[in-house]
């Protein structure tokens, strides 16, 4: 569990954290969001101590984190950034084996953390183990410095933007290898993005940021129907609810079909988004579902989506 | 096979310098038939002795200002350091105009005559471009990186040790290079501290106006340097991740 209490951080007199209260409890995936410069990273920043609060203090399970010395704080706290920042005259094995070595690990162990790290984010040992960070693609990277944060399993995740740089399929992809990643792991995650799909796809809950200051806070659907906070409803915009579909999957919605019609298809692993966005393509009311292999397993009606909308977010019909 | 290709040139050029410096003296009477310049009797130099004396003073010195200028340049980047970089800055800026045969007539009076005064000064000379590149290599470096380190718990020495150096390393050698050019340039005129090596040779060549003599030195020296700096570019790429 990670309490900000009253924390506050200003750089030469302008406010850059403005008393912040903020509970992420121990297991919660806590998405920071914010318009570039609203104090998100700063926040983040504060938890490592790469950046020190001016006053109010940050607990960790209950310990105020100036107690640790800051390397055994950082040493067992995850930490990835945007660029990646693959220390690149080290192979990808040296570079997750980083932190296992700062805590002194026994060399055996190291080697069999690696691999079993590199198995977790969907990387071939073997063949990507000696690879320099030059040689990886964008996302390739990406997952590498995943590994490389998870690499002590600390209990706790800081990500600063982690998937910012990736084009959309491959940040579609780790997205979603990702949330299944942390349905086993259960960390605690805290992630800054300025991305609302992002926010409202990977959050199980969502602190959103202005001017230094928390606006609002609770899960996506809590978030989507605040109305109190003007700025909180244009941040959100009007795709919002769309946005909100990517939490579902296609695959728990698919119906048994029973026509022979020819229909557009739709992998059972995509989000209920872009099956929307298949049908409005398409000018379809339903859709073929596939399996990896291209067998099909059913069909996925428009109906499904509307009643999501309609069940789950009953105040948009109060509004309409 | 292929790996191996480019030590090639490196290697061609060495053994022709090694060939030449043990048969240089065989082949004189071979070469003053083809220069035919009527100079009665001319002195003999033994011409492997001098190189090896050439090589200590080019090899010595530049080996100094590696270790000097490395020094020097991580002392910059500490926090007590910081105070001295603009010193230390405008100081080997003025240092590096000054010409190498005066550096090296202005230590005469100071340590006297023989080698060690010689690589001191160009030890003063070499020493320059190395705490240069030290201290951009190292500031050079991507910020996030840095801040990476940090973040996963590194402290303050390991993150010289395991980041800052490894990174400028290529910076670092290529400044070495210059260096060692330098002092290779330099060491022929170590002559004019007694300090002997193959700059005996272009002085003597030049007050009695022989070619041969002359051009044997000069042989030698740019094959030295060719070859070197071959060397320190492969080393150069071989530690370029980027």
């Amino acid at each position: 569990m990670i309490v900000f209490k009253d924390v506050v951080k200003s750089y030469n007199g302008v406010i850059a954290v403005d008393k912040l209260n903020l509970t992420i409890e121990q297991g919660e995936l806590c998405i920071l969001l914010g318009l570039s410069g609203c104090g998100k990273s700063t926040s983040l920043n504060m938890v490592n101590k790469l950046i020190e609060a001016d006053s109010g203090s940050i607990y960790i399970n209950g310990k105020n984190i100036n107690e640790f010395k800051d390397e055994d704080l950082r040493r067992n706290i995850g930490y990835a950034v945007q660029s990646t920042a693959l220390f690149p005259h080290m192979t990808v094995s040296q570079n997750i084996s980083i932190v296992p070595k700062l805590l002194k690990w026994k060399k055996e162990k190291i080697q069999s953390r690696v691999e079993e790290l590199l198995e977790l984010v969907g990387l071939d040992v073997k063949s990507y183990m000696g690879k320099y960070p030059n040689q990886l693609s964008g996302g390739e990277a990406q997952r590498v410095g995943v590994a490389r944060a998870l690499a002590a399993d600390p209990e706790i995740l800081l990500m600063d933007e982690p998937f910012g740089a990736l084009d959309p399929i491959n940040r579609a992809n780790i997205q979603n290898e990702f949330l299944r990643l942390q349905e086993k792991l259960h960390k605690t995650i805290i992630f800054v993005t300025h991305d609302m799909g992002e926010a409202m796809k990977m959050g199980d809950k969502i602190a959103l940021m202005g001017k230094g200051k928390l606006l609002s806070y609770g899960t996506p659907k809590q978030l989507l129907m605040e109305d109190v906070n003007s700025f909180v409803k244009d941040f959100m915009g009007a795709d919002s609810y769309i946005n909100m579909l990517e939490r579902y999957l296609v695959k728990e919605y698919v119906l048994p079909d029973n026509s022979n019609k020819v229909l557009p298809t739709i992998s059972e692993k995509s989000s209920l988004k872009e099956g929307f966005s298949t049908m409005i393509n398409h000018s379809v009311d339903k859709l073929q579902v596939v399996d990896q292999s291209g067998k099909v397993l059913g069909v996925l009606r428009v109906d499904a989506i509307l009643n999501i909308l309609n069940e789950e977010y009953v105040r948009n019909e109060k509004i309409s | 096979m292929k790996r191996y290709r480019k030590y090639i040139p490196v290697l061609i050029l060495l053994l022709l310098f090694v060939f030449l410096v043990f048969n240089l003296n065989d082949m004189e009477p071979l070469i003053y038939e083809f220069f035919d310049i009527h100079l009665g009797n001319v002195g003999s130099y033994d011409i492997p002795k001098l190189t090896e004396q050439f090589l200590v003073v080019a090899f010595l010195s530049c080996f100094m200002s590696l270790v000097i200028g490395l020094s020097i340049g991580i002392f910059c980047l500490t926090d007590l350091g910081k105070e001295f970089l603009p010193v230390i800055d405008k100081l080997s800026m003025l240092m590096r105009s000054f010409p190498e045969i005066a550096m090296l007539r202005f230590v005469i009076p100071l340590l006297g005559l023989g080698v060690w005064p010689a690589v001191i000064a160009l030890t003063v000379y070499g020493v320059l471009p190395i705490i240069y590149s030290t201290i951009s290599g190292v500031n050079n470096i991507n910020a996030d990186i840095l801040k990476v380190a940090e973040g996963m718990g590194m402290s303050k020495w390991q993150i010289v040790k395991n980041i800052q150096i490894p990174l400028a390393t290529p910076v670092i050698i290529s400044a070495l290079r210059v260096s060692l050019i330098s002092c290779i340039g330099g060491a022929t005129l170590a002559t004019s501290t007694g300090a002997e090596g193959l700059g005996v040779l272009l002085g003597a060549g030049q007050s009695t106006y022989n070619v041969v003599l002359i051009m044997e030195a000069a042989v030698l020296i740019c094959l030295l340097s060719l070859a070197t700096d071959k060397c320190l570019r492969i080393l150069e790429r071989k530690f370029t991740f980027n």
